[in-house]
C-alpha cells in the first residue's frame, strides 16, 4: 500500500467537495480540513518511510515508454512535510485573512488554491520528468485565477504577465530540454546517478541553460520578472504559494534534475559552472534591486528569488556540505519567507501599511506581528541564534569544501546586502517615532496572527534540535 | 465484410434523391443523423477489420484493377475515414436550429443533402484507389460545398462562395492537368499501377511539370501558406455550422491527398526528396506558421483569428510531413485528428453561442464565463489544447513534432515552432481574459442551448483530454501507419 495515489486522490476528491460548496461560509473550515488531513498524509509517510520510500508506481503509459508515475525519496519527503505543514497554518490564517479584507468568492479562491497544492504535491511525488513538467504547468495554470483574484486591470494585466514567463519558457525552453533528454537517453525517469552515462559538453551545457530557463519557477535571472508582478494576488498566495509551494517547486525540480538526471558524477566532469554562475548573479542582482524596494511584498519578493539562488547554488557546488545546506535551506527559508509574509500581510490588513517607509513605530501598535518580521528577517539575514544561520554555515562549510574560495565573496557581499534591506524594517518598526497616517485600530488582531506565531515557533524549536533533522537528512542518498 | 467501402459511399448517395423528394426538413434532419450514425458504425466496422487483418479491396462492378474502378480501404483511409465522420456528424447534430436562424427556410433540405454530397465526397477521396476517381470524389466535395457556403443570409457569403469557387477551380483544372499528364506517361489511373509504372517510366520535364501542378492544386485545396487566402473568408462568411464542419475535415482532406500523391504514388521516384522541394515546402510553411500566427495575435474577429489558427496549425501539419521520416509522419497524422477535434470544439462552441451574429467580435465573448459556465469551461480545455498544454491532445502533438524535429537537426527551426506554440497562448488568453474578466452586457449570445449542442461539446473536450492521456488511438495507429509507408520507400 503507498500513500502517494490515496493522497493526491484525496485531493482530488476535495476539489470536487469545495466546488459543490463553494458558495456556502463552511468553504473556509473544509479548507482548513483538507489541509490538515493532507499534513496528516505527511506526517504518515514519514513515520513509515521506510515502507513509502522509494517505491515506483505508474499510473498511466501516455506515450511509448513515457508514463505518469510516482515516486518518493528523501528529498521529496522533506519538501512533503514543509509544503503541507505550512498549507495547513496557511489555511487557517488565509480564513481569517480573507473576512477582514472583505473578499469575495471564497469558494473560487479555495478551490484553486487546492489545486495549487495539489500539483505541488504531485510534482513532489513524480518520478520523471514528463510527470513532473505536466503538474509543472498545471500549477502554473491553477495559480493564475490566484494572481488575478482581485480581478482589476492591474492584476490582470499581472496575471497575464505571469501566465507568459511562466507558460512562454517552459514551452520554449522546458520542453525541448525534456525531449532532448529523452532522445538522447531514451529515458526520462530520476534515476539515483543520473541518466546520461556517456556525456558530451556541450550537450550538457546547452541542456543545463535550456533547464536553468526552463524551469522559470525557480526565479533565475533574466526570466524572475513573474515573482514580483505576482504579488498583486492576496497575501496567504503570495505567502505560501510565491514563497514556499510555487518557487520551492521550481528549485526542488532543478535539484532533481541536477542530482538525478545529470548525476553528480557527470557535472563533476563537465562543470557546473553555468548554475553557479547565473545563480550567483541572482543573489547579488536580486539584492541590489530588492534595496531599492519600498514596498514590503516587493522587497520580500526580491529576497526570495535571491534566497531561491542559495540554494541551487548549494547544490551546483555539487559538496556533500553544500547540498545538506540546500537541502536545510529549502526548509529554513520556507519557514522564514512565510512568516515575513504572513506578518506584511497582518500589517497590511491591520493598518493599510505596504511600504517599509511608513512603518515608523509600528511595534507599539502590532507587537506580535513585529516581533515575527524581526524573527523572519533575522532567518534572512542569516544571524544566530536563527536557523538561517545553520544553512548560511553548511553551505560556507561546502563551499570551503569545494575549493571554490571566491563564491565566499558573494555570500559575504549578499549578506551585507540582504541586511540592509531587511534591517531598516527592523529599525523603523521601533526605533522611528509613530506615523500618525496608518489608520488607527487599537487591539492586534490574535486570531490572524496565531498560526504565524506558531510558524515562527516552530523555526526557533528548530534552531534547539538540528541533530535529528541533520542525522535523518544524512540518512538520505544525496549524501552519500 | 468486403462490402463496407462501396457501401460508406453509395447508402447515404442513394439517400440522397429520396431527400430530395421528401423536403420535409425534420425527416429529411433525421434521416441525415440516422445515416450518419450508421456509416460511422460501418467505418468502425472496416476499421477493425483492417486494423487486424489488413486492406480490404473493392473492384467496383467485378472488373479488376488497372482497368475498373478499385476501393481500397487501408488504416490511412480507415484513419481519416473516422474522424471525418465523427466530426462531420457531431456538427450535423448540433446544426438545426443554427441553420434554421441563417439559411432561407426553403434551403433547408437542400443543405442536408449538400452536406451529405460533401461528406459522400470526402469519404470517396479517402477511399478510392484510382486517381481520376478521386479527382471526381474531389470534385463532389468541392461543388457541394460551395452550396453549402453560399447558403449563409450574411453580406458577403455570395462573394466569398464565388471566390472560392473560382481557387477551388483553378485548383482542381491544376490537378485534373496533372492526372492527364501522368495518365499519359504511364497509360493507368490506377494509384498502385501509376506507383510501379512511375518508377519504370522515363523521368522527363513534363512529369515534373504534372508534380508541380498536383502540388499547387493540394495546396490550395488544404490552404498551404501562401495559397491559404480563400480559408479565411469561406471561414468567416459561410454560415458557422459549416465552418465549423470544414474546420475539422476539408482542409484535412487536402493533407490526405498530399500523403496519397506524394509519399504513397511518387514514393518510386520521391521528388520531394530528390529536388530539395520538401525543404523548400518546409521553409515556406514555417514562414506560413510565423505570419499566421501573427494575424490571428493580431485579429479581431473570432472567427477569423480561429481561421488564422487554423492555418498556422496546418502548416504544423506540413511542416512534420516534410521532415520526411517516419517520426514526422506520425506527428502530422496525430496532428491531423488532434487538430480537427479542438478546433471542431472551439468553432461549434462560437457557433452555437452566437446564432446571429456574422461577425464575432473578441468584445463579444465579454462576461459569458458566467452566464455559459460548462460551454466556456470546455472552450479553455479546448484552447489549452490548442495552446499545447499537458493533458490535452495538443501537448501530445506538440511532443511528436518537436521529436521529429529535433531527430532531423533542425535547431532552429524547432525554435521558430515553440515560439509560434507559445505566441498561441497571445491570442487564446486574449480570448479567456475576456470570457472571464469582462463584464460587459452581452446582448448577441442567445440563450436556447439546446442539451444536444452541449453534448457535442462535452464529448470533444472528453476526446481531447481522453486523447492527451491515453494516446493508442492516435499515435499507436499513426505509428502503424508511418512504419508502413516507410518500409515501403526503403524497398
Amino acid at each position: 500500500m503507498i500513500l502517494m495515489i490515496p493522497h493526491l486522490s484525496f485531493l482530488l476528491f476535495s476539489i470536487f467537495l469545495l466546488y459543490l460548496i463553494r458558495n456556502k461560509s463552511s468553504a473556509g473550515l473544509i479548507h482548513i480540513l483538507v489541509s490538515f488531513i493532507s499534513f496528516l498524509f505527511a506526517i504518515y509517510t514519514l513515520i513509515n518511510k521506510n515502507i513509502f520510500l522509494y517505491k515506483e508506481i505508474n499510473v498511466i503509459e501516455v506515450l511509448e515508454n513515457i508514463t505518469i508515475s510516482f515516486n518518493l525519496d528523501y528529498l521529496g519527503l522533506v519538501f512533503l512535510i514543509v509544503s503541507n505543514g505550512l498549507w495547513f497554518m496557511t489555511s487557517i490564517y488565509t480564513n481569517r485573512y480573507l473576512k477582514l479584507n472583505n473578499y469575495q468568492s471564497h469558494g473560487k479562491f479555495f478551490i484553486f488554491f487546492l489545486i495549487s497544492m495539489m500539483s505541488t504535491n504531485a510534482i513532489i511525488y513524480s518520478a520523471n520528468l514528463f510527470t513532473t513538467f505536466i503538474f509543472y504547468e498545471i500549477l502554473t495554470i491553477a495559480t493564475y485565477p490566484l494572481v488575478t483574484f482581485k480581478s482589476d486591470e492591474k492584476s490582470i494585466s499581472s496575471g497575464k504577465k505571469y501566465l507568459y514567463y511562466l507558460l512562454g519558457t517552459s514551452i520554449i525552453f522546458l520542453l525541448p530540454a525534456i525531449i532532448i533528454t529523452y532522445n538522447v537517453t531514451g529515458t526520462l525517469t530520476y534515476t539515483e546517478n543520473g541518466i546520461f552515462p556517456t556525456y558530451d559538453s556541450n550537450l550538457i551545457n546547452i541542456l543545463i541553460i535550456l533547464f536553468l530557463f526552463g524551469v522559470a519557477k525557480s526565479a533565475i535571472m533574466p526570466f524572475h520578472k513573474w515573482l514580483p508582478t505576482a504579488m498583486v494576488a492576496p497575501t496567504p498566495v503570495s505567502a505560501l504559494l510565491h514563497a514556499v509551494a510555487v518557487v520551492k517547486s521550481g528549485v526542488y525540480i532543478l535539484i532533481k534534475i541536477i542530482i538525478y538526471i545529470f548525476g553528480l558524477n557527470v557535472l563533476k566532469n563537465t562543470g557546473s559552472d553555468l548554475f553557479i554562475l547565473f545563480a550567483s548573479l541572482t543573489i547579488i542582482l536580486s539584492s541590489i534591486i530588492a534595496l531599492k524596494q519600498d514596498s514590503i511584498k516587493l522587497r520580500l519578493a526580491y529576497s526570495t528569488i535571491g534566497q531561491l539562488s542559495y540554494i541551487i547554488l548549494g547544490v551546483a557546488i555539487l559538496a556533500p556540505y553544500s547540498i545538506l545546506a540546500s537541502v536545510l535551506h529549502i526548509i529554513f527559508h520556507a519557514l522564514g519567507k512565510i512568516t515575513l509574509f504572513l506578518a506584511s500581510g497582518s500589517i497590511t490588513t491591520q493598518t493599510g501599511i505596504k511600504n517599509v517607509t511608513d512603518m515608523d513605530g509600528l511595534s507599539s501598535r502590532l507587537p506580535y506581528t513585529c516581533l515575527l518580521m524581526s524573527l523572519g528577517a533575522f532567518i534572512m539575514v542569516g544571524l544566530p541564534p536563527t536557523i538561517g544561520f545553520i544553512s548560511k554555515w553548511y553551505l560556507v562549510i561546502g563551499i570551503i569544501e569545494s575549493n571554490k574560495l571566491y563564491l565566499l565573496t558573494i555570500i559575504i557581499v549578499s549578506t551585507i546586502l540582504n541586511a540592509s534591506y531587511y534591517f531598516p524594517i527592523i529599525y523603523r518598526s521601533y526605533f522611528m517615532p509613530k506615523n500618525i497616517r496608518s489608520k488607527v485600530k487599537n487591539e492586534e488582531d490574535m486570531q490572524l496572527i496565531t498560526p504565524v506565531i506558531i510558524i515562527g515557533l516552530i523555526s526557533i524549536i528548530l534552531f534547539f534540535n538540528l541533530d535529528s533533522i541533520i542525522m535523518f537528512l544524512e540518512e538520505s542518498i544525496i549524501l552519500k | 465484410m468486403n462490402q463496407i467501402p462501396i457501401l460508406i459511399i453509395t447508402l447515404p448517395l442513394l439517400l440522397t434523391p429520396i431527400l430530395l423528394l421528401i423536403r420535409k426538413i425534420n425527416i429529411v434532419y433525421v434521416l441525415t443523423l440516422v445515416i450518419s450514425l450508421i456509416n460511422i458504425i460501418l467505418i468502425l466496422t472496416l476499421g477493425i477489420e483492417v486494423y487486424n487483418n489488413g486492406n480490404i479491396i473493392y473492384e467496383l462492378g467485378g472488373w479488376p484493377a488497372p482497368i475498373g474502378i478499385r476501393l481500397n480501404a487501408d488504416l490511412l483511409s480507415c484513419y481519416f475515414l473516422t474522424f471525418i465522420n465523427v466530426m462531420s456528424f457531431l456538427c450535423l447534430v448540433s446544426s438545426k436550429n443554427i441553420i434554421k436562424h441563417q439559411i432561407h427556410e426553403d434551403n433547408l433540405y437542400l443543405f442536408y443533402i449538400a452536406w451529405l454530397l460533401c461528406n459522400i465526397g470526402f469519404s470517396g477521396i479517402v477511399l478510392t484507389d484510382d486517381i481520376f476517381n478521386l479527382f471526381v470524389f474531389l470534385e463532389i466535395s468541392s461543388l457541394s460545398s460551395y452550396f453549402l457556403i453560399s447558403q449563409a443570409n450574411y453580406k458577403g457569403s455570395l462573394l466569398a462562395a464565388i471566390q472560392y469557387l473560382f481557387i477551388g477551380s483553378i485548383g482542381a483544372v491544376f490537378i485534373l492537368l496533372a492526372i492527364g499528364i501522368l495518365y499519359a506517361h504511364t497509360g493507368t489511373l490506377n494509384m498502385h499501377d501509376l506507383a510501379m509504372k512511375i518508377g519504370q517510366a522515363k523521368f522527363s520535364k513534363s512529369i515534373i511539370f504534372s508534380l508541380g501542378l498536383l502540388l499547387a492544386g493540394i495546396g490550395i485545396k488544404s490552404a498551404l501558406f501562401p495559397l491559404h487566402g480563400w480559408l479565411i473568408k469561406t471561414y468567416a462568411y459561410a454560415p458557422s455550422i459549416v465552418t465549423t464542419y470544414f474546420s475539422g475535415t476539408s482542409t484535412k482532406i487536402g493533407i490526405y491527398i498530399l500523403l496519397r500523391v506524394f509519399l504513397d504514388i511518387l514514393n518510386s521516384i520521391s521528388p520531394l526528396e530528390y529536388y530539395k522541394l520538401a525543404q523548400f515546402i518546409l521553409f515556406i510553411s514555417l514562414l506560413g506558421v510565423l505570419l499566421s500566427t501573427f494575424y490571428a495575435v493580431k485579429q479581431q474577429e473570432v472567427k477569423k483569428m480561429l481561421a488564422y489558427s487554423s492555418v498556422a496549425q496546418l502548416g504544423y501539419i506540413i511542416i512534420a510531413i516534410m521532415l520526411l521520416i517516419p517520426d514526422g509522419l506520425t506527428a502530422s497524422l496525430i496532428h491531423v485528428v488532434n487538430h480537427s477535434i479542438i478546433k471542431t470544439g472551439l468553432f461549434l462552441i462560437i457557433a452555437i453561442i452566437f446564432i446571429n451574429n456574422q461577425n464575432v467580435m473578441i468584445e463579444d465573448l465579454s462576461g459569458l464565463g458566467k452566464k455559459y459556465p460548462i460551454l466556456m469551461s470546455c472552450f479553455v480545455v479546448l484552447g489549452f489544447g490548442l495552446i499545447g498544454l499537458p493533458i490535452t491532445s495538443g501537448f501530445i502533438s506538440k511532443w511528436y513534432l518537436v521529436t521529429a524535429m529535433l531527430k532531423s537537426e533542425y535547431w532552429y527551426f524547432t525554435f521558430i515552432v515553440l515560439l509560434t506554440s507559445f505566441m498561441t497562448l497571445f491570442y487564446v488568453w486574449a480570448l479567456i481574459e475576456k470570457i472571464y474578466f469582462a463584464t460587459n452586457n452581452n446582448s448577441s449570445a442567445v440563450n436556447n442551448i439546446s442539451i444536444y449542442q452541449i453534448f457535442c461539446v462535452i464529448t470533444l473536450t472528453i476526446m481531447t483530454i481522453y486523447l492527451g492521456l491515453e494516446t493508442s488511438l492516435t499515435s499507436g495507429i499513426a505509428q502503424n501507419i508511418s512504419s508502413d509507408f516507410y518500409r515501403i520507400i526503403e524497398k
